[in-house]
């Protein structure tokens, strides 16, 4: 099994708005303007993460997982911090109970960036001959 | 803070001490304009149960962007929540200097990093000509940078940045979304600009639907959510200009290369405004030109494609705090596709029930 990365981990608010909507969670990089959802694998840690659970404890808390689980989870938690969406953190101040056991699924995410130019709030907004205000197209369009 | 960190030398000390710098160079325009033009107007606005007293130097400024807020006005009583200072610079006598080309790196929705901190933040819409300051405990600048009249979008809906960089302390955003309902509830309309969300909002209040917003609502999602009226104006399309009745006064402005006509809502429809309401629907309108209007349950990313990434592009001053906010409500409301049919009747009768159910 993979050596997961770091002992602890935690969401930085600062930059990542998510919320659990209808049991699907939506994620969005403030800084990137990537928005991402998340397969119900995924949700679970990503919920423990928010929580603060010790990712340690995250394979014992899938019912069932497979001799890969470890590595999977590992691989998945460094692509989420790689993403900016986790942090390595210190522990929590308060002590964290067990999560509830969740079926085991190989968590995985889907990444859109076709909102990119409006969630990176960055918006030029001009004012010409059509009259005013519209954003600016990007470049290449 | 890092133990081991050395403590700030003399240039982390500027830089740090630039925001609170800054403004405080802006308020002493604001108090040569109020010095130079006396206060013209004093209102007090309620939104979203905040308080917000807005003072005006110099003539003409208020006249211009009151007629879109003045529904909100408030008996003053107690002392505001917010006092926002407004002039216009060049007719007071009292400019600021535009932001530097410095001050402009990094500009990020309209707000300037360099002179903005958590407590101050500086807003600089150049293609608007303004310039708005707020300092998150309690006060906020608001400086028109042009002389003469203001664009009718800012008439329309003025003081937007500082309305939202304020209204987000409560938990509060502005939403881009067109907004109607019944007192039991309103239905958000949202997607992108041109998709039809203005002309269905005056559909809907034609056919006798409450008004919040054919544009720009606020919505808040502490407990449940809930959506106010912020400006009480409307537009139509060339094309939808029957719904307007006879003789409302109309202007006329050029929005994408459409002409567009902008009228005050109560004006046109006596009794109209939805001052607040609980926020029951998310509704993602789509014109089909099929003759059945019908309703389709939304996946939460539709939702939120369909509402926060043009929140955060038309609104400034959203950031991350408005994507939290939008997120939270939208986890607490119901969405939907509304496939718009050609019978109007039968669209604003859906919409109707969205609001009035559950």
């Amino acid at each position: 099994m993979a050596k997961l990365p770091h002992r602890f981990l935690r969401i930085p608010e600062q930059n990542v708005a998510h919320e659990n909507i209808d049991g699907e969670w939506i994620i969005i990089h403030f800084e990137s303007g990537n928005y991402f959802s998340l397969n119900a694998g995924a949700a679970a840690l990503w919920g423990w993460v928010a929580a603060g659970v010790a990712p340690e404890r995250f394979i014992s808390a899938f019912q069932n997982p497979p001799p890969e689980a470890g590595d999977l989870i590992a691989q998945f938690l460094e692509t989420l911090v790689g993403e900016g969406l986790l942090e390595p953190a210190d522990a929590p101040a308060v002590a964290v109970p067990d999560p509830s056991p969740v079926p085991w699924q190989a968590p995985r995410f889907e990444k859109y960036n076709d909102m990119q130019q409006l969630l990176q709030a960055d918006p030029i907004h001009e004012v010409d001959a059509r009259g005013w205000p519209h954003l600016q197209a990007p470049a290449g369009e | 803070m890092n133990p081991d960190a050395p403590p700030p030398g003399p240039f982390s000390q500027i830089l740090t001490a630039l925001p609170a710098a800054y403004y405080r160079e802006a308020e002493a325009a604001w108090a040569r304009a109020a010095a130079n033009c006396g206060i013209s107007r004093e209102i007090d606005l309620g939104i979203a149960g905040l308080r917000f007293r807005l003072r005006f130097a110099g003539e003409g400024l208020a006249a211009q962007v009151l007629p879109a807020l003045d529904h909100l006005a408030l008996v003053p009583s107690e002392p505001p929540d917010w006092t926002f200072h407004c002039w216009n610079g060049p007719a007071t006598g009292a400019p600021i200097p535009r932001p530097t080309s410095e001050m402009r790196l990094g500009s990020r929705n309209e707000c300037l990093p360099l002179v903005s901190d958590g407590r101050h933040s500086v807003f600089y819409q150049e293609w608007l000509g303004a310039l708005g300051l707020i300092d998150r405990r309690g006060t906020a600048l608001a400086c028109q940078l042009r002389p003469g009249p203001l664009p009718l979008y800012e008439e329309a809906a003025p003081f937007r940045a500082l309305f939202n960089a304020a209204l987000n302390t409560a938990g509060c955003q502005i939403a881009h979304a067109a907004a109607v309902g019944t007192p039991r509830g309103s239905i958000l309309l949202a997607g992108p600009p041109r998709s039809g969300k203005s002309t269905l909002a005056v559909q809907c209040l034609a056919a006798g639907l409450h008004y919040q917003s054919d544009d720009l609502c606020v919505v808040s999602a502490e407990g449940p959510p809930r959506s106010w009226c912020l400006y009480r104006s409307a537009k139509l399309r060339a094309d939808s200009l029957s719904l307007a009745p006879p003789g409302l006064p109309l202007r006329a402005f050029t929005e994408g290369g459409e002409t567009k006509h902008c009228f005050l809502a109560d004006e046109g429809f006596p009794g109209c405004l939805l001052p607040a309401a609980p926020w029951k629907a998310l509704a993602i309108p789509r014109i089909t030109g099929a003759p059945e209007s019908r309703l389709r349950p939304a996946s939460p990313l539709d939702a939120m494609r369909a509402l926060v990434p043009w929140s955060v592009s038309e609104v400034p001053a959203s950031g991350n705090a408005g994507e939290k906010i939008m997120l939270r409500a939208l986890a607490r409301v119901r969405t939907y596709h509304l496939d718009v049919g050609t019978n109007p009747a039968q669209t604003v009768a859906l919409l109707k029930g969205l609001a009035d159910g559950f």
